[in-house]
């Protein structure tokens, strides 16, 4: 079992600065939004198929950020691993050159993107570093908010007819 | 008493319960008159076709009353129950397009019935008349007609019962009025095949079809009442059931998470300190997060497709895996990830055909 303690007044920290910026619920654009502003320049989300173990990455490139899910996630799954990558940018473990001398820009990593990237990119397997405990535990964090947004978003809060609600009187609880 | 009048006095409480409900309605939320008798009407027919029909033996009078008021009830609750839903009372009615040639087909039928007048014996009831085309027809279309509009009703009321995005209330009232509303129609099947035996092959089964037939009434009402039941009384229980239904499953959620963390440990993360420092994260996210990523580190290693295997399948693996103690660290990258879909319902049914296994 990972423990957190090491991590956690850092997660702590940050997910107050987001609430604080972005309200206590906001849509996964908006998080994706307050990334670019904060590292000053573009992030580009795009979902590719990646190996077993792989569910995400995110790593810096020249000229803009990069978050890359892979695309055969289910959508809950995906809005998890979306958090868990943004959450690595709020908690600065993404260099702006994530390759070092090797970082392409954007445009020729469109062309020559290859699983090496991937490998060698931060991404999302196991618990074992601190940097991906704290990732996940802020991303965990942030899930309920960009839920309730989303549900908020999609009409999926339910309400009855405002004529049966006269009728038969309104529910008292959440649906 | 007969079976026939007995099933009718049954009946006349239920209908008395919803009109008394709905009149007080009316006075404690100061609703319009044009509203509360939309909900009134197809009450109050009822209870006149239900009268009417008690008088023995039948007359032409009687007849018509019963089966125009019948019609118009099943119509008016119709019309009424799409209004409502789509919350549009409209001003007049009567004048819908549905309700006017709703009532040319229910008087179309009112002249198959006069056709019959001195041919008057109830068939629901066993009593005696005469086999002509014109009797046949006249019952045959009277409760063909009813069946389309009960199939129209169940129609419209099962769409509502499962829009996802609507309150669990007004889905589970739609659900009551759908069964409801089937019970109506498979009343209306039963006297059409009882019309179709006597006519072909004699009244053998006549007596007890019509049994069959007027025993389904009190179920009519029992789903009718609980249809019209106040949001209050209907949202505790479902409360209570919703509740213990999320619980059960957050039981054998927590099940299966602990058996896959002893297959693959790395992939938990405590978050218990998280708790300590006024933080929450959502119990269920953890443990189906968790789940699904301990799910991929097994298949990337024990399945050799990314197809997701059936839950009694996966299951059996995993059972084998945890009897030969086996632990994994991460998943074998040289595989495809596996593709999950429909997760929470795959795992919970993964979770119980695992726990069977273990308890034999």
């Amino acid at each position: 079992m990972m423990h957190d303690h090491e991590v956690l007044p850092q997660v702590h920290h940050i997910f107050n600065l987001v609430r604080t910026e972005l309200g206590p619920t906001f849509g996964r654009d908006r998080l994706f939004w307050l990334v670019a502003r904060s590292r000053g320049r573009p992030l580009m989300y795009e979902q590719r198929p990646l190996r077993a173990g792989y569910h995400g990455c995110c790593f810096g490139l020249l000229d803009v950020d990069v978050i890359c899910v892979r695309s055969n996630l289910a959508p809950e799954r995906a809005r998890f691993v979306d958090l868990h990558e943004a959450s690595h940018f709020f908690l600065q473990h993404v260099p702006r050159h994530s390759f070092g001398e090797d970082t392409p820009s954007y445009a020729a990593y469109c062309q020559h993107a290859d699983a090496g990237i991937f490998a060698r990119a931060l991404h999302r397997s196991v618990y074992d570093r601190p940097t991906e405990r704290a990732a996940e535990l802020l991303g965990r964090l942030f899930a309920p908010m960009v839920r309730h947004y989303d549900r908020v978003r999609d009409g999926h809060v339910a309400t009855l007819p405002p004529s049966l609600v006269d009728l038969y009187g309104d529910e008292q609880g959440d649906p | 008493m007969s079976v026939g009048t007995s099933a009718r006095l049954s009946i006349i409480p239920f209908f008395l319960v919803i009109l008394v409900y709905y009149l007080h309605g009316h006075a404690r939320a100061h609703r319009t008159w044009r509203a509360t008798a939309v909900l009134l009407l197809p009450v109050v027919l009822i209870l006149c076709a239900t009268a009417t029909a008690l008088v023995q033996p039948s007359t032409m009078l009687s007849v018509l009353a019963t089966t125009a008021a019948t019609h118009q009830a099943v119509l008016l609750t119709y019309v009424g129950i799409e209004h409502f839903n789509t919350n549009t009372v409209p001003r007049h009615i009567f004048w819908t397009i549905r309700y006017r040639s709703g009532t040319m087909l229910t008087i179309g039928v009112l002249i198959m019935e006069w056709l019959r007048r001195d041919n008057l014996g109830s068939f629901i009831d066993n009593a005696s008349f005469e086999p002509t085309w014109r009797y046949y027809a006249s019952y045959a279309s009277n409760y063909g007609l009813l069946l389309v509009f009960s199939g129209q009703i169940v129609h419209l009321t099962w769409r509502e019962a499962r829009r996802a995005d609507a309150a669990r209330t007004y889905r589970l009232r739609n659900v009551f009025a759908s069964w409801a509303f089937v019970f109506v129609a498979l009343s209306a099947v039963v006297v059409e095949l009882n019309l179709l035996l006597t006519a072909t092959i004699g009244d053998a089964y006549r007596a007890d079809l019509n049994a069959v037939y007027h025993g389904l009434k009190p179920i009519v009402c029992v789903l009718l009442l609980l249809s019209s039941l106040p949001t209050l009384l209907l949202e505790r229980p479902l409360h209570y059931y919703l509740q213990r239904r999320q619980q059960q499953d957050e039981q054998v959620l927590a099940y299966l998470h602990g058996k896959m963390m002893r297959i693959v440990p790395t992939l938990h993360l405590d978050v218990d300190g998280l708790a300590d420092a006024g933080l929450a994260v959502d119990r269920d996210d953890q443990l189906i997060n968790e789940i699904s990523d301990a799910r991929e580190v097994v298949y990337s290693h024990h399945v050799p497709h990314p197809e997701l295997l059936a839950p009694h399948a996966e299951a059996e693996l995993l059972h084998r895996l945890l009897q030969e103690h086996v632990v994994l660290e991460q998943a074998d990258a040289e595989r495809p990830a596996v593709e999950q879909v429909n997760l929470l319902h795959h795992t919970i049914d993964v979770a119980r055909q695992l726990r069977k296994r273990e308890r034999r």
